[in-house]
């Protein structure tokens, strides 16, 4: 007996889109009726094209010879440590809210690149030092942009 | 015609250090595999609001050319093109190498690079002016087509999937729809957001779908950059540099083959480095009288496929100042940074702007001579970048994007929007969707609104369609949207009969 059929990341990502691409054109029943014209055409065509990606989705589902490389990149082993670095950013983002620019980037660059694997105190201090300079110099003083 | 103007724009202080900055921060991202002339380019525009126009897209146009040539020199050198449009280059470059050739292939490539690039330079020069005329006939309708015919395009740079592709180009104009409808003044799809008002701004945008998307792409192999693995560069490089002069005699009439080849393939829609690359070494192998060591180690193969390569960047700047279609992912890029200059794509590049414009053209063909002279200078070194090690890049990259997004409007939002769409486009590269189109949209968009609204006002009490089809030059743009849907599937059948050897440790992560 053939084992349990892999449903094609497509068919999730279009059901996915096609619910957005649905909401988004319900949305343009509350703008004023002109200037939801446009926006009509194009969600239309985002619904048109998102259950387009349902049907092909279902056609590599039933014939998995149709799965093309790109359907089979997005798994939860390979997604989790970039899913981590990003959650780093985040808080990095809200650390530069609360501390300033120069106080969240001296704590976020050596944090980043021990979670990175590096070990060398002297990379470390060089590369988070000279980036703080850089930054200060060009942007600060060169180009007189005011960071929080 | 050169004016006083013109030579002000283009010899003074800052427009030589943008010069000098391209050229050679190109050269270095375009060695470090996974970082390309696209986040580059997108890295760079922050920096570039505070300039003046030609220094500052002097100074983006250089970083494009040197980037395609900075990936050149690890395909030869380490097997692992820098950039895509560098893979043909890394089967005959590396076999030279491992034959104690490496330094005479890097030279070939430089001066390969350099002339297919200045030759490009001179194309766009005498190409563009006579093109951009073409747009004075255009009105509302064809605005909306071009918008539309632009989406096309980078709908046929979408990988493997074309659909997503255009999901990609629909998802991002329907980004372009949030803020103010400036027709009738009334908010859509801000959600009482007062940041969203004025829009999703295009460079935080576009540096979170190519920047900080790269970043999270390279963490995946964070378990092997935690082992500290990396490929040792060849310390032995042995051999000639400076191609001799009866070298480059020979190789004249490949160089300059090459060179035509690879200025069409980038003016062609959707068709990039990687083609324009391929394209170059098969014609030079069809007319070699060596075929036999095409793969094993060629001379003219590194040649052929350099100087066409090169010969893109060039190439794809045409449909982009003359009619506002980028030729490449990069060129969509340079496209934002055009706008952000307040420089529109067409005629009046070449009437109003004609001095910026110019100057700026120069500045590439004098780009590409300054990136062959530092390209034998440093080009050693450039390779040693490659072993530089992710765990700084890093940090330096996101660092850079996030003041890059704050910096444009002193805007914190803009610096979480910029990570919101890093995130978008890590899903977007992780599910088959290139996110090349949603920038591309997000530029068009505004364009395709009110050329779509002003049409419909023209076309009174006709019908669109009828509307539409009863002008010439519509009929001509439908029917290239047709051909450019139609065109990837030639084109990527092209590229696979091409490409029959795999290179090893080829970078596909790029954009470029």
């Amino acid at each position: 007996m053939a084992g349990k059929r892999k449903i094609n990341n497509d068919v999730y990502i279009g059901i996915l889109l096609t619910a957005l691409s649905g909401f988004l054109f319900y949305e343009t029943s509350k703008i004023h009726p002109e200037a939801a014209q446009f926006p009509k055409v194009m969600i239309a065509a985002f619904i048109i094209m998102s259950v387009l990606l349902v049907f092909f989705g279902i056609r590599k589902t039933l014939n998995p010879a149709l799965t093309l490389k790109s359907d089979t990149l997005l798994k939860f082993r390979v997604i989790r440590t970039p899913l981590i670095v990003f959650g780093v950013v985040v808080i990095y983002l809200a650390l530069i809210r609360f501390t300033g620019f120069f106080i969240a980037t001296f704590i976020f660059v050596p944090v980043f690149m021990i979670f990175y694997g590096v070990k060398s105190i002297r990379a470390l201090i060089l590369t988070d030092v000279l980036l703080n300079l850089f930054v200060y110099g060009l942007f600060v003083r060169l180009l007189k942009v005011m960071l929080p | 015609m050169i004016t006083a103007e013109l030579l002000t724009n283009l010899f003074n202080i800052e427009t030589l250090i943008g010069l000098v900055v391209g050229v050679v921060g190109g050269m270095f991202i375009g060695a470090l595999p996974g970082l390309g002339a696209t986040m580059g380019i997108a890295l760079l525009i922050p920096i570039t609001f505070g300039m003046q126009p030609t220094a500052a897209l002097i100074m983006l146009t250089a970083l494009y050319t040197s980037a395609i040539y900075g990936g050149s020199i690890t395909a030869i050198l380490i097997h692992t093109p820098g950039t895509p449009a560098s893979a043909a280059t890394a089967m005959d470059g590396y076999a030279l190498t491992r034959q104690g050739r490496g330094l005479q292939a890097v030279g070939i490539s430089t001066f390969a690079s350099m002339t297919g690039g200045t030759l490009s330079a001179v194309a766009l020069l005498f190409i563009a002016p006579p093109l951009a005329r073409i747009s004075l006939m255009f009105n509302a309708p064809e605005y909306f087509l071009i918008a539309i015919f632009g989406l096309t395009i980078i709908g046929s740079l979408a990988g493997d999937n074309m659909l997503k592709g255009l999901i990609a180009g629909v998802a991002g104009l329907c980004i372009s729809l949030i803020g103010f409808d400036i027709t009738v003044g009334v908010a859509r799809f801000t959600y009482r957001i007062s940041e969203l008002e004025s829009g999703i701004q295009l460079v935080p945008a576009l540096i979170g779908l190519f920047s900080l998307s790269q970043v999270l792409i390279q963490a995946e192999n964070i378990e092997a950059i935690r082992r500290g693995e990396k490929t040792e560069i060849n310390a032995k490089l042995e051999g000639r540099l400076l191609p001799t002069l009866k070298e480059i005699i020979t190789a004249l009439p490949n160089l300059i083959r090459s060179s035509i080849i690879g200025i069409f393939v980038g003016i062609l829609p959707g068709a990039g480095g990687d083609i324009g690359g391929w394209l170059g070494y098969n014609e030079a192998k069809r007319w070699s009288k060596n075929k036999a060591l095409f793969g094993k180690g060629s001379p003219e193969a590194i040649w052929a496929s350099e100087a066409a390569n090169n010969a893109v960047t060039g190439g794809a700047i045409i449909p982009l100042v003359t009619l506002g279609i980028p030729g490449s992912s990069a060129a969509a890029v340079l496209l934002g940074g055009l706008m952000i200059q307040g420089l529109t794509p067409g005629h009046t590049m070449f009437s109003d702007n004609a001095n910026t414009t110019y100057a700026i053209i120069l500045g590439f063909m004098f780009a590409n001579i300054l990136m062959g002279i530092i390209g034998f200078l440093i080009a050693r070194r450039v390779a040693k970048v490659a072993n530089a090690p992710t765990g700084i890049l890093a940090p330096v990259i996101v660092v850079l994007s996030v003041v890059g997004a704050y910096a444009i409007n002193l805007s914190y939002f803009d610096a979480c929007v910029m990570a919101a769409f890093g995130l978008l486009g890590y899903f977007m590269r992780k599910t088959g969707f290139a996110t090349a189109p949603v920038v591309l949209a997000i530029i068009l968009g505004s364009m395709a609104e009110q050329g779509f609204k002003r049409a419909i006002l023209m076309a009174k009490d006709e019908n669109i369609l009828a509307y539409y089809f009863g002008r010439p030059i519509c009929v001509v743009l439908i029917l290239l949207i047709i051909l450019s849907l139609a065109a990837p599937l030639g084109l990527k059948a092209l590229e696979k009969k091409m490409s029959k050897t795999p290179v090893a440790g080829a970078d596909t992560d790029s954009d470029d």
